[in-house]
């Protein structure tokens, strides 16, 4: 089981403090960062990501600090942006291929891969298409199925539901339920619908600090809507 | 005697070459225009830019197209929340393409891949903004040279370096990395500075093959014995006042002669040709892609001097060529089948040049030696092209004096059956 620790993180920008001594743990299921826009929620992400190093503090997976852990580490992880690159005239199966070769999966493997992920995401009939013909829904699942294609055992996803409609979001919802059954998914959004029955753990993060961490079962009744809307209240006032 | 050759020849060499001249000047102006034309983007580095802001330029414009090809600039926006002109040197976009993947890949590595693919399945993994990346690639990668040497081996250096300390580098790779910068340290800086001209390099590509003045060689060629042909072998042997041979190294002679002339007039047009798209008389219209090999190469040579072994080695590959088809029309019975042989010879090289033939091999003898010699390096140019050159120059020589062996022998047998037939006839 994965463990990855953010240890007394803090991100200092020129003017601004973006993440201010956040500590957390993430394990395996889903774990979902609920914040505002603006609060620090995608630094943080790009600090897990090693896109961005900290001011102060440090990461660590199972013990061992990430950046020391290099490759390694990246191979483990994976990570879907909120706009995630794609080339609109190429078929899902060609963009696959290019992303599974990037991630250095082995070319013979890559085909029954791709089909197997694919269908796992409910999207195994559109390879031959264009990615520019896929509606928003079928191409965040393909962007989900290029994620885990090499079986990541973190999963950073930074606004997944972003540009879909009800139906698509709730079909992504099972998805990612789907995906936290063998590794840490981390999620993060300002929309605790899409979240809401599937989070195993919650970390409220306002203007970059760690408000509230615990698991889903200790938000009072359950209602993480009414208890989100209260931190966030009380941290204002 | 020579004169006498030359007098009568000059005239069709002349007429030859007036011809090529209008031929090369509206293949180039119409050629050159469209390939412009067809280039948008290369148009615009077509300027009086100094070479800094003609670096600057490009690559702000390649890396714009490769924000565009990983969509980067959207991503950043999202990971600092905003605060895009707040990043530190820590945030290094250069590692994006890995966290996409998961691997350790540069932007280098995911460009290399894509093309890749692209080349091994032909009609797969066509995207525009891939294919826009892929330009600008083409066009930084085309025209770093055209840098300064020092400026060039300090970015070598520096990407060398950089690759040494990355932890990912393969045992392989850091023994070449190691080797590179031991030879970059070798490199004096160099006053030798090329311009930003992107429309000389389209310029100098199409003489790559140089078959326009093959074409001119034909030309002139084709009737280099039109009056030994006209007189017969068996007259030119009668005669022998002159001498079959000193009549044949005359001939030669005169239009080895008119050949120098004609192709220090195409070297002058080709120049002057090239002047608007150059702008700068430093490098001598050297092709600019060499520069790079020059820095590794051990000799001192300067571009100049480099640009004299070439056209000193394209002159030994015209010789050959001239000396070829003057046995062709040795041979042939009229000027027009010593026109159309030595076309179909001439234009060898073109077809190989136009199918893009692999292997430097097949093109040095399939002729096409000056387009091997002008996309060489320099080690080649002394390694190789030089030898081989000479090899070509010998082999085409002792053809042609076998054929001519053969022919002449031809003509005593014949001659020798006439006078045989005349001495029966009279006894």
């Amino acid at each position: 089981m994965s463990r990855l620790e953010i240890c007394n993180i803090t991100k200092q920008y020129k003017k601004k403090k973006a993440l201010d001594n956040v500590s957390c743990t993430f394990t395996e299921g889903i774990n979902t960062l609920l914040g505002a826009n603006g609060a620090g929620k995608s630094t943080l992400m790009s600090i897990i990501s090693t896109a961005a190093s900290p001011t102060l503090g440090e990461v660590r997976l199972d013990g061992e600090e990430i950046i020391s852990l290099g490759e390694k580490y990246r191979e483990l992880m994976a990570m879907l942006f909120q706009h995630q690159p794609y080339f609109p005239s190429v078929k899902v199966n060609e963009f696959m291929r290019y992303n599974a070769q990037l991630k250095g999966i082995p070319p013979k493997k890559i085909p029954e891969l791709t089909e197997k992920t694919l269908q796992r995401l409910g999207v195994g009939e559109c390879g031959s298409m264009k990615m520019k013909e896929l509606s928003g829904g079928m191409r965040q699942r393909v962007f989900l199925a290029q994620t885990i294609i090499s079986d990541p055992k973190i999963i950073i996803l930074d606004e997944p539901s972003a540009g879909l409609d009800i139906a698509e979001r709730a079909e992504l919802k099972g998805i990612i339920k789907e995906l936290g059954d063998n590794a840490a998914v981390i999620i993060s959004t300002h929309i605790v619908s899409d979240i809401e029955d599937i989070t195993d753990r919650l970390f409220i993060i306002e203007k970059g600090r760690l408000l509230w961490s615990g698991g889903a079962g200790d938000v009072p009744k359950g209602d993480i809507s009414g208890f989100y809307l209260k931190m966030t209240e009380r941290e204002k006032s | 005697m020579i004169r006498c050759i030359l007098r009568s020849s000059l005239s069709r060499s002349l007429s030859a070459f007036i011809l090529i001249f209008m031929i090369t000047f509206l293949y180039i102006y119409l050629g050159t225009r469209e390939e412009l034309n067809f280039f948008d983007c290369q148009k615009k580095y077509i300027s009086d830019k100094a070479p800094h802001d003609f670096f600057e330029q490009l690559t702000a414009d390649e890396a714009t197209a490769r924000a565009d090809f990983f969509d980067i600039h959207v991503n950043h926006k999202g990971f600092d929340d905003g605060s895009e002109n707040d990043k530190t040197a820590t945030d290094s976009e250069e590692d994006i393409p890995g966290i996409l993947t998961g691997g350790n890949k540069t932007y280098s590595d995911a460009a290399v891949l894509w093309v890749k693919l692209k080349e091994a399945e032909p009609g797969k993994f066509a995207d525009t903004m891939g294919e826009d990346y892929d330009f600008m690639q083409f066009m930084l990668s085309a025209y770093t040279p055209y840098g300064t040497l020092s400026d060039n081996a300090r970015e070598l250096i520096a990407a060398n370096e950089k690759m040494l300390r990355r932890t990912s580098t393969s045992d392989k790779d850091r023994i070449i990395c190691t080797y590179e910068l031991e030879l970059l340290k070798r490199i004096n800086s160099s006053p030798d500075t090329v311009p930003p001209v992107s429309g000389a390099e389209s310029f100098l590509n199409r003489f790559n093959g140089d078959f326009i003045f093959i074409f001119f060689l034909v030309l002139l060629c084709c009737g280099m014995f039109a009056a030994h042909r006209r007189s017969g072998y068996i007259n030119s042997i009668k005669t022998m006042k002159c001498g079959l041979k000193k009549f044949v190294a005359n001939q030669l002679f005169s239009h080895i002669i008119l050949f120098t002339a004609g192709y220090l007039l195409y070297s002058l047009l080709y120049f002057l040709l090239m002047l608007p798209y150059l702008g700068d008389l430093s490098i001598l219209g050297c092709p600019a892609q060499v520069l790079p090999q020059m820095q590794f190469s051990v000799y001192p040579i300067t571009v100049g001097e480099y640009m004299l072994i070439l056209f000193g080695i394209k002159y030994l590959y015209f010789l050959a060529l001239t000396c070829l088809f003057g046995l062709i029309s040795m041979l042939m019975p009229h000027d027009m089948a010593a026109l159309a042989v030595s076309g179909v010879i001439g234009i060898i090289p073109l077809i190989f040049a136009v199918t893009e033939t692999n292997g430097d091999f097949i093109e040095a003898v399939s002729g096409n030696a000056a387009a091997f010699i002008d996309r060489s390096d320099i080690l080649v140019v002394f390694e190789s092209a030089i030898p081989l050159a000479i090899v070509m120059a010998a082999v085409y020589l002792a053809a042609a004096g076998i054929l001519f062996a053969l022919t002449y022998i031809c003509g005593i047998m014949q001659f020798c059956t006439v006078r045989g037939k005349a001495v029966s006839a009279d006894a």
